[in-house]
């Protein structure tokens, strides 16, 4: 049984912070984005498609839980999480400031 | 981040198991209780132990006086919910200020009940299963939904890092050493119950689906919460008139909304702003034919007593998001399934313990040769979680069943002090753990059999209820079913005790290096 050195610590941390924070900021960034899509771009009525998009929420979310933490290099986990958090989010609030134009 | 898959699963399972099990046991063992809640009710008021009237339901507007109170008091609401075989009283309710008034009604005679000064299950147990609580900022609720998705994640690592997981489950060595056999047990628990596992947390997080991936609505909807309700679930927004209006017949609306569902049995009936001239009459109805949990309900304009619309039926998504919460809320009437759910339940909570066990066996040695405090820290936290909380509960039952109806001690009323006792005696245990290790385990075994025995003792005493009395009688079966489980609960408790104790004393009979030969 090793003694965890402080770096390793921090690394944890870092980790959680990106897998628990990060891979949830990135299943509701998609969820948003999926109930302004689906109903634009299918028949789904606008209320259905906020249900299905916040119930496949939970499982995006555990698959970017179990890749947060397999994901051996940190800096592309951040990287990777930031970008698609920032693309779900500002695509999701593009949309409906696109559509509430018309 | 470990240099394989394989073994970051591992650390991921570990250190999630070790972190949140003592929270995902609270709540995989609050859950299972829930699942007979209402039983447990029967048996923490006794006065409710009534049989099901076999006539014609009492008329509602016989119910009017408390409406009245109801409104006088200014209460957003009013609603009485019809009797079922699971509980065969009418309970009425209202708000009078910030506290909940509950009336507990005998459906035969209209006559009420005395209070029964208790959160008993469906207001202390079930509640505490999904939010723990902790009111504030609704962080229960969030530290629920945290140990749900930990709980998936552990049992997508934990099939990942088993190797062997078929040729395992058929494998359970009891005449090994220990560490093996709490290893085959965690297994076999874990590949059993695991379809189980998974879904009950996954279909426990889709219930509040709207409060944990709320972005879905916020962006769809504009951030109005109720305008998704209203299209979501046909909710119909209460609006105050300010002004105070009449009350049309409460009988003739339920009976509109029987007739709306081709005779269905109601299950509630609400009215939106007691006393206001744009009160809301909202009448439910009850399905216990089908796995859904379904919101079918019926609205009435309260003064005039007219149809304003009702909802039969549900769209394609938002049906299996019922579904899936009728699978979690079991609802139906399916007593073979309830007890299923209940054995599950039982299986998920011999899991997460032998998971903690398997931790602590395996580092314990170690940890003492290194000096490190780790090991006896986790095994107080391991006590406390698991015996811990399952004294507190049987103290919870034991104490509903001492105390005199209308006790109050510093200022504390009847149910207070019973939730007192829970967390109290909870927090004791963990003391008791962290104070005497070693023989921590064994001491909190014979609590669980001196709480459940006293439970079951003084139950007779206070209600006459014994076990012959309440398995002759059909309508007490609730209890019966109580008492033999509290008693099933204290012969396992003492057998493990007995057996613990046993290995102690060879493990202390022979010298240290053959024991640890033996043991280790």
């Amino acid at each position: 049984m090793r003694r965890i050195s402080a770096m390793q610590g921090v690394s944890v941390a870092v980790r959680l912070v990106a897998a628990i924070g990060g891979g949830y900021a990135v299943a509701a960034g998609l969820a948003a984005l999926a109930a302004v899509v689906l109903p634009a771009t299918t028949d789904l009525p606008r209320s259905e498609a906020v249900v299905l998009a916040s119930m496949l929420a939970f499982l995006v979310y555990l698959a970017l839980l179990i890749w947060g933490f397999a994901e051996q290099h940190l800096s592309r986990l951040w990287v990777i999480f930031a970008t698609a958090a920032l693309a779900s989010w500002g695509g999701a609030w593009g949309l409906v400031r696109l559509t509430a134009g018309n | 981040m470990e240099p394989t898959f394989r073994a970051s699963m591992n650390w991921l399972h570990t250190w999630a198991g070790v972190v949140l099990g003592g929270l995902l046991f609270a709540i995989f063992w609050m859950g299972t209780l829930a699942v007979f809640d209402r039983e447990i009710d029967r048996w923490m008021m006794p006065m409710t132990r009534l049989e099901m009237p076999a006539g014609a339901p009492i008329s509602i507007d016989s119910l009017r006086p408390s409406h009245e109170v109801a409104a006088a008091a200014r209460s957003p609401n009013w609603g009485i919910i019809f009797p079922t075989e699971r509980e065969p009283t009418l309970r009425m309710s209202w708000r009078e200020g910030s506290s909940l008034v509950q009336r507990f009604i005998e459906p035969a005679t209209g006559a009420v009940l005395p209070d029964p000064g208790t959160w008993a299950g469906t207001r202390f147990l079930y509640p505490f299963h999904y939010m723990l609580h902790i009111r504030v900022q609704d962080v229960g609720i969030w530290l629920v939904g945290l140990a749900a998705m930990a709980m998936m994640a552990l049992c997508v690592s934990g099939v990942i890092i088993h190797r062997k997981i078929f040729t395992d489950f058929f494998t359970f060595r009891v005449a090994r050493k220990p560490r093996r056999l709490i290893l085959d047990l965690h297994n076999m628990t874990g590949v059993l119950g695991l379809p189980f596992h998974f879904l009950i947390s996954l279909s426990g997080l889709v219930i509040f689906f709207s409060l944990y991936f709320p972005s879905s609505w916020q962006v769809a909807y504009n951030g109005d919460r109720q305008a998704f309700f209203d299209d979501a679930y046909g909710t119909h927004r209460p609006q105050k008139a300010g002004e105070p209006g009449g009350m049309a017949s409460f009988d003739a609306m339920a009976a509109e909304a029987r007739g709306l569902w081709d005779g269905a049995t109601l299950r509630y009936f609400f009215v939106r702003n007691p006393g206001d001239a744009r009160s809301i009459v909202q009448i439910g109805r009850l399905d216990q034919g089908i796995v859904s949990s379904t919101y079918d309900a019926a609205y009435f304009d309260g003064p005039t007593g007219k149809l304003i619309s009702y909802r039969s039926g549900t769209p394609p998504v938002m049906s299996i998001q019922r579904f899936i919460s009728g699978l979690h809320l079991i609802q139906f009437r399916h007593w073979a399934l309830r007890w299923v759910y209940f054995g599950l339940g039982l299986v998920g909570c011999v899991m997460i313990a032998t998971g903690y066990l398997f931790w602590l066996e395996s580092r314990r040695k170690k940890h003492a040769q290194l000096g490190l405090g780790g090991a006896r820290i986790v095994e107080g936290l391991t006590i406390g979680s698991v015996t811990g909380i399952v004294i507190a509960t049987l103290s919870f039952f034991a104490v509903n069943r001492s105390l005199p109806l209308g006790a109050t001690f510093l200022g504390e009323d009847r149910a207070a002090l019973e939730i007192w006792t829970f967390y109290l005696v909870w927090l004791a245990t963990f003391a008791h753990a962290w104070l005497r290790p070693g023989r921590a385990w064994i001491e909190q075994c014979w609590a669980v059999v001196a709480f459940a025995v006293a439970a079951v003792v003084l139950n007779w005493i206070t209600t006459g209820d014994h076990l012959a009395r309440s398995l002759a009688h059909r309508h007490l079966w609730a209890i019966a079913g109580m008492d033999l489980l509290l008693l099933v609960a204290a012969a396992m408790a003492a057998l493990t005790a007995l057996k613990l104790r046993r290995r102690q004393a060879t493990r202390a009979a022979v010298p240290a290096p053959l024991a640890e030969k033996q043991h280790a």
